[in-house]
């Protein structure tokens, strides 16, 4: 039999520590809030002299097309950006990746510059080697049919053929709300909850530090979907998080409720009541707790009826959400 | 095939993931690695790198990740570089911080989330200011001073990776 490309000791190795470390968290035990980065889901192989990738997607799960996003970098050379990447899934096996690998889905993955990044060069169709305080990655809409372990090869032209390959795990369900979920009725934290600690209500705040976003923390969603009001939910950390795709989401977010007020209801959720003790706020662990890992931020759209429109996991852009709200009608006051 | 079969190379691996995924303090058989106790991978190094002059592993595994200890200098080294900076041009001094320091600030503080929860909030704290004065365009002064103080708590935070670094140059 052919040695195929995902059967490498150190892919087979990483895809049994996956496998392993969900076995040894799923347990029944107490469960801690814990936090992961993105290494934590994906792991790539890895050496200095090659382009090497980072999954940077949450909660995927067997179903609808969902988004699949990954960040590839060359250590020496910097991030990888602009351009397209060629897309290639492959199912690796239900409990680890020691099966023969059973070609899945393929996709054209499109580049997703992180928030702030500087608009792109004039001629963008080619992937080229980023400054390194730029970061982006690649992103498709992809199906996948049975949970387990999968592996993606991406492949991207820079001057010459570069792939990539990294496993990662496809959950049976989604553990995060989904497009046309109902939305948790989250009796959030505002600024007028009575004693609630102003950290508690963003990261950014203390004592003798005022909430810097003030406007997204004024309802709760329970009473936006009570009003049937559209809401654009963000659930992040801005002071706490440890995702290395970390970008002002918050800001992005706070910006566009400057904008389009009057379109939807706009509503941060912090998700930590207490970081160092390892307290979520209960909110946020109605929405992205519901799993064995915690990752943020997350952005959601919910429509008056009260159902998830559209998420983000990890990285969402400006163009992305404003896009949607131009698509919301005027609220009636 | 079975587990015993992987080279120890690779058993690391999966020794340093199953710690980052579980926030287990065991240390591996071999030694190697884990997310707790930093530990050396190889011999140590007398460092060429900008800031640092200390010896010490020439690579420490941080968050399930092998990370050489030059680029964790130069993850700090960028610091001062940026503070530096700051007094005179404040984007100067952005534009280092997000490409020399940023992203490997997240790493360290990942790692220090399993074995030092609270210098992990005092790490990603410090580096929220910093942020948070480029994003208001804060007076060089003040973003210098952040950074500095930034510096110093990366200083600490590595100190818990057994990997030492020299503070920022006197101005």
């Amino acid at each position: 039999m052919r040695r195929t490309p995902f059967r490498t000791p150190a892919t087979i190795a990483l895809a049994l520590a996956l496998s392993l470390a969900a076995g040894a968290c799923g347990g029944g035990g107490k469960k801690e809030a814990k936090q992961q980065g993105d290494s934590a889901t994906t792991a790539t192989t890895t050496a200095p002299d090659k382009v090497q990738g980072s999954v940077a997607s949450y909660d995927l799960a067997v179903g609808p097309a969902g988004r699949f996003m990954i960040g590839m970098f060359n250590e020496a050379k910097g991030p990888v950006g602009f351009g397209t990447a060629a897309l290639s899934f492959f199912f690796l096996g239900e409990k680890d990746a020691t099966g023969t690998p059973q070609p899945g889905p393929s996709a054209t993955g499109t580049y997703l510059p992180l928030p702030g990044s500087p608009p792109p060069p004039a001629d963008a169709s080619k992937p080229v080697y980023l400054p390194s305080d730029q970061r982006g990655v690649y992103a498709a809409d992809v199906a996948f049919d049975k949970p387990g372990f999968w592996g993606v090869s991406a492949k991207v032209d820079l001057g010459g053929p570069q792939e990539v390959k990294t496993a990662f795990k496809v959950a049976a369900k989604h553990t995060v709300p989904f497009v046309g979920d109902p939305a948790p009725a989250s009796q959030n934290l505002t600024v007028t909850t009575p004693g609630a600690p102003p950290e508690a209500i963003d990261s950014r705040a203390s004592a003798s530090t005022l909430v810097p976003d003030a406007a997204l923390h004024q309802t709760t969603v329970a009473q936006a979907l009570a009003e049937k009001r559209p809401v654009v939910l963000v659930i992040s950390t801005p002071t706490y998080c440890v995702s290395q795709f970390c970008g002002p989401v918050t800001d992005v977010v706070q910006a566009l409720a400057k904008d389009y007020g009057n379109r939807a209801r706009f509503i941060h959720i912090e998700v930590w009541k207490d970081y160092k003790g390892q307290q979520l706020n209960d909110a946020a662990k109605e929405w992205i707790a519901k799993g064995e890992d915690i990752n943020e931020p997350w952005v959601f759209l919910i429509g008056s009826d009260g159902k998830v429109a559209a998420r983000f996991d990890n990285i969402v852009t400006r163009e992305a959400l404003e896009g949607l709200l131009q698509k919301l009608p005027p609220m009636k006051s | 095939m079975g587990r015993s079969a992987f080279p120890p190379t690779v058993a690391c691996v999966v020794l340093a993931l199953l710690g980052t995924a579980c926030g287990s303090d065991g240390k591996s058989a071999s030694g190697t690695s884990s997310t707790t106790v930093a530990q050396v991978t190889t011999s140590s190094e007398t460092t060429a790198s900008t800031a640092p002059t200390t010896t010490g592993p020439a690579s420490v595994t941080i968050a399930g990740q092998t990370v050489t200890t030059a680029r964790l200098r130069s993850i700090a080294a960028g610091l001062c570089e940026a503070a530096t900076q700051a007094a005179t041009d404040t984007s100067a001094a952005e534009k280092t911080f997000q490409g020399k320091s940023h992203d490997g600030l997240h790493l360290i503080a990942r790692g220090l989330q399993d074995i030092d929860r609270p210098a992990s909030a005092t790490l990603l704290e410090a580096k929220e200011k910093v942020e948070s004065d480029f994003s208001n365009h804060a007076a060089g002064t003040q973003v210098a001073s952040h950074l500095r103080s930034l510096s110093e708590v990366t200083k600490s935070s590595l100190a818990r990776f057994n990997v030492t670094v020299d503070a920022c140059p006197a101005t």
